[in-house]
C-alpha cells in the first residue's frame, strides 16, 4: 500500500544545526494488517505519520500510496485521501468539546444519514461505550473513553489506512487490549498504523517496526527494504 | 463532490451562545424598527393632515397689498372695511377660479382650528364654517358621512372627523377645546382628519380665508391660478406644496435627528456585543477548525460552514425580529395608535433597507475576525510541532 523510498525529513532546515526527523529510509507497508511503531520520544515516529498521511511533506525521498506519488499532488487531492482514504487517532484526542460523543464521531462522517449514525453507534459500542456515554460530552468521559470516541471517529469512514498516534496512552490495560481487539479486527480489511511506546499492545501486530533517531529498522513480520 | 461540515453541530450544542448573537441582532432590528415606527406616527399623522387633506381642501389668505381697501371711508370699521376688500377681491376672482384647472369651488370662510397631537408633538387642522350649502358640498366633497349625533344646525356648531374626536377625547356635545364657544354636535367619517361647521350669518368675522375645493390634481394652488391670470404675490396659500414644507422641515427633519440617534447608539450597542460574541466563538473553535483542515477538510469548506452558521443566526434573528416587531406595531396600533386618532405606517422602506444593510455590515465585519482565523488554521501537526 505504501511505499517510502529514502525519506528524509529535516526541521529548522534554514539554520546552522539542522534537526533531522528521518534520516533517509526506505519502507514498505502492505495492504493491510496491524502494523506497530515503536521507539523512543523523538525517535521520529510521529514524524513518519504525519508523512504518510499527508499532513507533512518531507524535505526529500518518496512516498508512494497504491503507486502514486502523495508528496506532489495538490491540495484538494491530499484533502481527498485524508478524507476519504484515511483515519486519524491523534496522541490527543481533539475531541470537540461541545459536542456528544456520537456527533463527533459523525462530524469526520462522509455524509450525514441515519445510516451513518447507526453506523456511528456501532462502532462506539463495539469500543465499549454504552448508550449512555454516547450522548454525553467529552469532559463527561473519563480519558479512556475520549480515546474510544476518536478511534470511532477515525474508522467512521471505513478509511482504507487508521494512523493512531499512542491510541492507547490514557486506557488501562483491560481497555488497552479491548481497543486494539477492535483495531486488530479492523486491520484483516485494511491497513491501521499504531504508534506506542507499550510494544504489549502490539503482541497481535502483523508487523512491528522499531524505529530511532528518524531511521526505521527492519519490520518483524512484514515487508521491509 | 467536496463534503460540507454540518453547520448545525455548533448552533445545536452551543445554543445560549448563539442565542446571544441572535438576541442582540433580533433585539436591533425590534428596537431600531419600532422606534422609528413610532417616530413615523408623528410624521404620519402629519402627512395627513398637510398633504392629504390639502389635496382637496385648500386656503388662501390674503395678504393686505393683495387687496383694494377703500381709504376713503371713515365710519365703517377697520374690520368691515377688510372684509369689503376681501370679499372685493373673492368676487373678482371668483369666475377665473372656476375655471382653473382642478379647482371646484371656492368661497370666503371663517375658521376655526382643531389641534392635532400626535406622539411627538402636535398640529393644527383647519375647520371652515360656512353655510348650511356650502357645509353639505364640503362634506360631500371630503366623502365624509355623518355617524353619530347630527349635523350642525345652528351658528357656532361643528361635527369633526372620527380621528380628530378620539385624538382629543371629545365626545358630541363637548365644545372645541380651542374655542368653547363651538359645539360638537356630531361624528363624521371621513378618510381626512377634517371637520366643518356653520358660521353665523355675520358679514365680518376673524380670519376669513378664501378656502378652494380642488379634485386633488392642485399642488400648487399659486401657479394654478396664476395661469388664469390671478395673482396674488402677498397671500399665504394652504396647499400641498406648503404642507410638504412645512412636513420636511418642521416634522420629518425633527423627526430623522431622533432617529439617527437611536439608529447609531443601538448599532453601536450591538456591534460591540457582536464583536465580543465573535471573539469567544473564534477562540472556542480553533482546535476543532484544526481537526478538520487535519481530516481533509479544505479552508474553503471550513469557511464556507462557518458562513452558514453566520447566515443562519442572522437570518434566525431577522425572521424572529420580523415576528416580534409586527407584534409589537400591531399592539401598539391597536392599544395606542389608533385610539388616539392617529396614523401609522407598517411597512417603511427607508428603516427597512437601513436595518438590512446595516445586518449585511455586521455580517462583513463579522468575516474579518473569522478570516483571520481562518488563516491561522494549522493541521494538527503544526499544532504538535507547536507543543
Amino acid at each position: 500500500m505504501f511505499n517510502v523510498e529514502n525519506i528524509t525529513m529535516i526541521y529548522d532546515i534554514e539554520k546552522e544545526n539542522k534537526m533531522y526527523a528521518l534520516k533517509g529510509f526506505d519502507l514498505k507497508l502492505p495492504d493491510t494488517g496491524l502494523i506497530g511503531f515503536i521507539g523512543p520520544s523523538g525517535s521520529g515516529k510521529s514524524t513518519l505519520m504525519y508523512c504518510l498521511s499527508t499532513l507533512k511533506k518531507p524535505t526529500d525521498g518518496k512516498i508512494l500510496y497504491n503507486g502514486q506519488d502523495i508528496i506532489n499532488i495538490k491540495n484538494s487531492e491530499r484533502e481527498n485521501l485524508r478524507r476519504k482514504e484515511f483515519g486519524f487517532v491523534f496522541q490527543r484526542h481533539f475531541l470537540i468539546p461541545y459536542m456528544p460523543a456520537i456527533d463527533n464521531v459523525l462530524v469526520a462522517a462522509d455524509e450525514n444519514t441515519a445510516k451513518t449514525k447507526e453506523r456511528a453507534k456501532g462502532i462506539l459500542k463495539e469500543l465499549g461505550l454504552g448508550e449512555r456515554e454516547v450522548s454525553k460530552r467529552p469532559a463527561k468521559l473519563s480519558g479512556g473513553q475520549r480515546q474510544r470516541v476518536a478511534i470511532a471517529r477515525a474508522m467512521i469512514n471505513n478509511p482504507a489506512v487508521v494512523f493512531a498516534d499512542e491510541p492507547t496512552a490514557a486506557l488501562d490495560h483491560e481497555n488497552a487490549f479491548a481497543v486494539m481487539k477492535v483495531l486488530k479486527e479492523y486491520s484483516k480489511k485494511h491497513l491501521v498504523l499504531v504508534i506506542t511506546h507499550d510494544i504489549s499492545i502490539l503482541k497481535d501486530a502483523s508487523g512491528i517496526i522499531e524505529m530511532w533517531d528518524g531511521m526505521a529498522g527492519k519490520m518483524k513480520g512484514g515487508e521491509n527494504n | 463532490m467536496s463534503q460540507k461540515i454540518p453547520a448545525f453541530y455548533y448552533i445545536k450544542n452551543n445554543k445560549r451562545r448563539v442565542a446571544v448573537l441572535v438576541t442582540s441582532l433580533a433585539m436591533f432590528f425590534v428596537i431600531t424598527y419600532t422606534s422609528m415606527f413610532l417616530l413615523s406616527v408623528s410624521s404620519e399623522t402629519f402627512r395627513s393632515v398637510l398633504i392629504e387633506t390639502s389635496s382637496y381642501i385648500q386656503y388662501i389668505t390674503f395678504g393686505g397689498e393683495d387687496l383694494e381697501f377703500d381709504n376713503t371711508d371713515t365710519k365703517t370699521s377697520p374690520e368691515d372695511i377688510y372684509m369689503e376688500a376681501v370679499y372685493k377681491k373673492y368676487n373678482e376672482i371668483k369666475s377665473g377660479l372656476k375655471k382653473c384647472s382642478g379647482i371646484k369651488d371656492a368661497f370666503i370662510v371663517q375658521t376655526e382650528y382643531s389641534y392635532i397631537t400626535s406622539l411627538i408633538g402636535n398640529y393644527y387642522t383647519e375647520i371652515p364654517m360656512l353655510n348650511k350649502e356650502q357645509m353639505e358640498e364640503v362634506l360631500k366633497h371630503m366623502g365624509a358621512t355623518l355617524s353619530e349625533g347630527r349635523l350642525p344646525d345652528k351658528a357656532g356648531e361643528v361635527v369633526l372627523d372620527r380621528k380628530i374626536m378620539k385624538n382629543y377625547g371629545h365626545k358630541t356635545g363637548d365644545v372645541l377645546s380651542q374655542n368653547k364657544n363651538v359645539k360638537i354636535t356630531g361624528v363624521i367619517d371621513c378618510d381626512y382628519y377634517f371637520g366643518c361647521g356653520l358660521a353665523d350669518g355675520n358679514k365680518t368675522f376673524l380670519n376669513p380665508m378664501l378656502c378652494v375645493l380642488s379634485d386633488g390634481t392642485v399642488k400648487d394652488l399659486e401657479s394654478t391660478i396664476k395661469k388664469q391670470g390671478i395673482s396674488l404675490k402677498h397671500s399665504r396659500f394652504i396647499d400641498v406644496k406648503e404642507g410638504e414644507k412645512k412636513l420636511q422641515t418642521e416634522i420629518i427633519s425633527t423627526i430623522s435627528s431622533s432617529t439617527n440617534i437611536i439608529f447609531v447608539g443601538i448599532l453601536i450597542i450591538v456591534g460591540i456585543l457582536v464583536v465580543i460574541v465573535s471573539i469567544s466563538y473564534m477562540r472556542d473553535r480553533r482546535s476543532e477548525w484544526c481537526l478538520y483542515a487535519s481530516t481533509g477538510y479544505s479552508r474553503k469548506t471550513i469557511y464556507f460552514s462557518i458562513l452558514r452558521e453566520l447566515l443562519f443566526t442572522f437570518i434566525t434573528a431577522f425572521i424572529i425580529a420580523s415576528a416580534i416587531t409586527i407584534t409589537l406595531m400591531k399592539v401598539s396600533d391597536i392599544m395606542l395608535i389608533t385610539g388616539l386618532g392617529l396614523r401609522c405606517i407598517y411597512f417603511m422602506p427607508g428603516p427597512f433597507i437601513q436595518i438590512l444593510c446595516s445586518y449585511i455590515a455586521l455580517f462583513g465585519i463579522m468575516q474579518i475576525p473569522v478570516r483571520f482565523e481562518i488563516n491561522k488554521i494549522k493541521t494538527i501537526d503544526a499544532i504538535d510541532d507547536d507543543m
